[in-house]
Formats: C-alpha cells, structure tokens, sequence
C-alpha cells in the first residue's frame, strides 16, 4: 500500500483554498464544518493516485504563483474577504491549469461539507 | 520462505472465483491485496468513509482527456464488489459474437458460459427484487417516465438478500465467494500491493511485494488486480504487446428534483431503461447529499441552494458504448499507471443524446426540474428547454465518469490484437494469467460483473483442467 508523503506546505494550501471557497459561500456553512472539509480536501488530494497527485501538484504550483501575482502577496496573507474575492476573480478562468485546480478544490470542499 | 501453488493478485471478482477453485481443487493458494479488509456491513454504501477505505486513492482517479473521464475502483478485499451497485447481467449474445468475430475467441458462446453463470448466480442469489414488493423510489421514477414515453424499462436482477428488518445485504465477495476460499485454506494477505511478476527462463516464479522488495514463489500467477493495475502490472513485468488499451461505459449524470420524496438513501434504483440499449441506457445513481452537491459543483453559484432539498432529489445517468479508447500505462518512478481516455466525436454526441433523453424521461416521470451536470448548466422545467441544455453540453466542463473498465488485457487468438490466449494465459510466460475485467475485450453495454465472474469460472477450470 502506498503511504504518500506531502509536505505539509502544500497540504495546507490545499486546505487554505478549501476554505476561502466555503467561507465565501452563500449557503454559509458552519465553521467547524468548514474546517473539517478544509482537512479533508487536503487528506483527499494526497491520497490521490500518485500520478494524478503529481498532475495536481503542478496545478497547484501554478495556482500558488498565479494568485500570488494577482494579489500582489501571498495568498495566505490575504483576510478571508480577499481570498474569496480573488478566487472569483475573472482573471483567473482565463487561466486553464488554475481554473482546474480551483474547480478541483471547490467541487471536494463541497463534498466534504456534505459528507 | 513459503511457496505456494498458486498467487492470486486481487480479491475481487475474478481473483475471488480462481481462488475458491483452485483450493476447492486442493492447490495451496495465496491472495494477495493491495487494500483493507471490512466486515461486510460496517461501512455504509457510498459513503464518504467508503471512498476513503475501499476505493482506489479515494474515488479520485480520473482518466485524463477532454474532458476527462472519472473512474472509480474498488481497492479492498473483495474488490469492486464490495463498492457497486449489485446489479447482475449476462452478456448480450452480440457482444460475445463480436468478440469472437474480433479477437478469434475460442468457446465463448452464451451455451459455454451458462453452466458457469448458473454457479455464479446460484452462490450470489441473484434475483428479480420486484418493484412493487420492495419499491426503490428512484426505480418507481425511472419505471413512470418509461412508461409515459412508451420505453422498455427492465428491474436488473441483483445479488442481495433483505435482512430481518428489509435491509439491503449485498452477496459481496466477503460474503460468498471469498468466505469460500477461506473456508477452503486461502490465506488472503492485506496491505500487500505487488510491484512485478517475477519472471525465470520464462516461467513466472513469484511476485515482488512494493514494501520490503518481498519475494513471494509460486507455481502459477494469476492476475486479478483489475482494469488499470493488472495491464500495469504486466508492462512491468516486460509483457506490453497489446497490454493497456482502455474501454469504458462513459456516462453523464442529471440532477432531478420532485415534489415527493425520491432519494433511495443507501441504496440506488436497480431499474434500467433500455430502450436505446445496447449503445445507450439509462439507471440511477448514488444520490447521498454529498453526491447531489458534486453533481451541481459545476453550476454551483445558480444552484447550489437546492442541495437542501436533497430528499427530493435523486441522480440518474445516461451510459453509452463508446467509440473511443485510452490507454493505461506503467510509467517509471510511479506506483500507479498513467490513465486516459479519448471520446471521439461520435461518442460525445452520444453522450448528448443520453443527456436529452434523460432529461425527457425524467421530466415525463414528474420531475418539477432537471439540472445537467456540466460547467454553468442550467435549470430545465419544461420540455422545450432540453435541446439547447443538451447541446450545451461541450468537452469543456461536462462531468463524465465510469465505473466499468474493461479491455486492457484482451483475450483471443488473434495475436495483432489479443494480449493473451482465449483462456488468459499469457503467451511467452508459463505459469502466468490473467482472470478479471481487463480480459473482456469492450466494455459489454451492461453491468460487467456478471460477465467477467462466469468467464474467470471458465478460465480457472481449464487451469485446472491442465
């Protein structure tokens, strides 16, 4: 059985994103439960098949790097309000690669806060 | 060391039928499997802890292409068994005439497959649960609009017996076939994923375990790891002639939303519409809250709301035999293969055929609106809104997936397209077979696991025959 081993950074983006995508959404989840999705998305994505996980990381690579420009910052030193306003920026759908990471993100964060 | 008669790569169907038989034949018979073992029972069906347990990386394996065709596998003892959805079909007589008009199979006519059907369905209990006596109100629907449209609509039969108290309980492998094996002397090791075939003067002699480069020797190999690890497995161990050409039932899905309670719960409808059947055919899906809110990820911000009527609601696809194929490969440094998939043009024109249809069989059973599940799908009431949300649906944002996987290891005797012989032996390789999925040379237009269990039957008794 493979045991994945993900540097922490990256799961914590993972997450990071998991959670402005919730926070920002209109049905308003609860807190705990955000957080718990947020946990899960990352725990999902390392239990990704590892060819898949490695397809996801260079996405991920990309999203980092492209947010950070758009933002002018990390996108973890962005408040909550500004993370949800930058992953429904415009500029980022014209972006193929991190249009599909988000959409990723936020199709397993709506999962986990279902579950 | 411990040297065994036979090993057996995989708990699931096949793996499962080769292991009962070669103990019941006296062979000293190992098991080996990548994933956990359950009690049958203990996980709830489709539920989010079930694809963290039994499914391969967490149901989130996908086929890379345009668009991209999400499988899922079961990755557990007892294999896809233990995962889906229970329903039973034999082969349409079609398919077994194409398949020996393409490949050159050797006796395999729906005579030479009865006996072994008969064995599988007798031990699974399969069965006609009918509508009326046990009413599945997902089925209820899909038999409404069928009727209402003037469609043929069918209740599969199903391997489950009803508990005390009515509950659904799946005739898994751990519940039949693998009890069995156990009962016969197979001992099943877990947490045991193999990396290659051990191969000697062209006899396999053995595996090797991923974790601890473990040698594990035996008389005879057989594989039975599934659609994408079992071609893998191969390429790896130097057999790639033929190996890893991927066949698929892809599929769409739509969300519909009644006015009465639909949702089946832990369980789906076991009704299928197959009035377009075999190219194309209609069922429901696993419709859990969790569910509902993937299928509507893609037009979540119009949508997302209506999740919380979730009892109301239910998930139906539309399956279609495609034209297409991908590729499962074995690449250097990964432990799991490169998967893809290509839906030709015909194949997603198809697709939206299946999504309009469905959209009018659903809205004809009483559906108060449908949502397609693509990328910014709209709302549809009526049935002039179906077209333009059909045609809609493009490469870019469509959600397909799949659940059967089939033909990367084709059997036959035609040596420019089969990979091994009529009966999985692969050639060049004394010792060594295949006995799953992978063997069925397409996916078949119905369920495969029917299929595929009456054909490891036949294989393992001319295994055992020799």
């Amino acid at each position: 059985m493979s045991s994945p081993i993900v540097p922490e950074r990256r799961q914590a983006f993972a997450a990071r994103m998991a959670r402005a995508v919730l926070l920002a959404d209109p049905l308003r989840f609860d807190p705990q439960l955000i957080d718990a999705a947020a946990g899960r998305v990352a725990d999902q994505i390392a239990a990704m098949p590892d060819v898949t996980r490695a397809g996801v990381r260079v996405a991920e690579g990309v999203s980092r790097v492209t947010l950070a420009i758009l933002a002018l910052r990390s996108f973890a030193r962005l408040t909550d309000i500004e993370q949800a306003a930058l992953l429904n920026s415009p500029a980022l759908a014209r972006t193929p690669l991190v249009r599909e990471y988000v959409a990723l993100v936020r199709s397993l964060a709506l999962v986990g806060v279902h579950a | 060391m411990s040297r065994y008669d036979v090993i057996v790569v995989g708990t699931g169907p096949g793996g499962a039928v080769t292991a009962r038989e070669c103990a019941r034949a006296g062979r000293r018979v190992l098991m080996l499997e990548d994933g956990e073992w359950a009690e049958p029972g203990s996980i709830e069906p489709y539920s989010a802890e079930q694809m963290d347990r039994q499914y391969r990386g967490g149901g989130l394996t996908v086929a890379l292409g345009r668009p991209p065709v999400a499988y899922t596998e079961g990755r557990c003892v007892g294999g896809g068994s233990e995962v889906n959805s229970g329903l039973y079909h034999r082969p349409p007589a079609e398919i077994l005439a194409e398949w020996r008009r393409d490949l050159g199979v050797e006796d395999l006519t729906a005579d030479s497959l009865r006996t072994h059907h008969e064995t599988v369905e007798q031990r699974l209990a399969v069965a006609v649960e009918s509508a009326e006596a046990v009413p599945n109100p997902a089925s209820v629907v899909l038999h409404r609009g069928a009727d209402r449209l003037g469609w043929s609509a069918v209740e599969v039969p199903r391997w489950v017996r009803r508990g005390p108290d009515g509950e659904i309980e799946k005739q898994t492998m751990t519940r039949t076939y693998l009890a069995d094996a156990v009962d016969a002397g197979v001992e099943i090791r877990t947490g045991a994923r193999v990396s290659r075939v051990e191969v000697e003067h062209g006899r396999a002699v053995g595996v090797r375990l991923s974790i601890g480069d473990e040698v594990v020797r035996g008389d005879e190999v057989v594989l039975a790891a599934g659609a994408t690890q079992t071609p893998a497995l191969l390429q790896r161990s130097g057999t790639r002639r033929n190996v890893g050409s991927l066949s698929v039932h892809p599929t769409v899905k739509v969300l519909a939303d009644f006015d009465d309670e639909v949702n089946p719960g832990a369980d789906l409808a076991a009704c299928q519409v197959r009035e377009f059947a075999p190219s194309l055919s209609f069922g429901g899906s696993a419709a859990r809250p969790e569910l509902i809110a993937l299928t509507l990820a893609g037009s979540w911000p119009r949508h997302g709301r209506l999740v919380e009527r979730w009892p109301y609601q239910s998930i139906y696809y539309a399956a279609i035999r495609s034209k297409g194929r991908g590729r499962v490969r074995a690449l250097p440094g990964f432990a799991d293969p490169l998967v893809t998939y290509r839906l030709t043009a015909e194949d997603l024109a198809l697709l939206r055929s299946g999504l309009a249809r469905l959209m009018h069989l659903l809205l004809a059973a009483g559906a108060r609106a449908v949502i397609p599940a693509y990328d910014d799908a709209p709302l549809v009431t009526r049935p002039d809104e179906v077209g333009p949300a059909a045609d809609r649906a493009g490469r870019g944002g469509l959600q397909v997936m799949t659940v059967h996987l089939t033909g990367t290891v084709p059997l036959g005797e035609d040596p420019a397209r089969r990979a091994v012989d009529s009966w999985g032996r692969v050639p060049g390789v004394a010792g060594l077979r295949v006995n799953d999925a992978s063997l069925l040379p397409s996916a078949p237009g119905v369920n495969p696991q029917g299929t595929l269990m009456a054909l490891a039957h036949r294989n393992v008794a001319v295994m055992l025959g020799e």
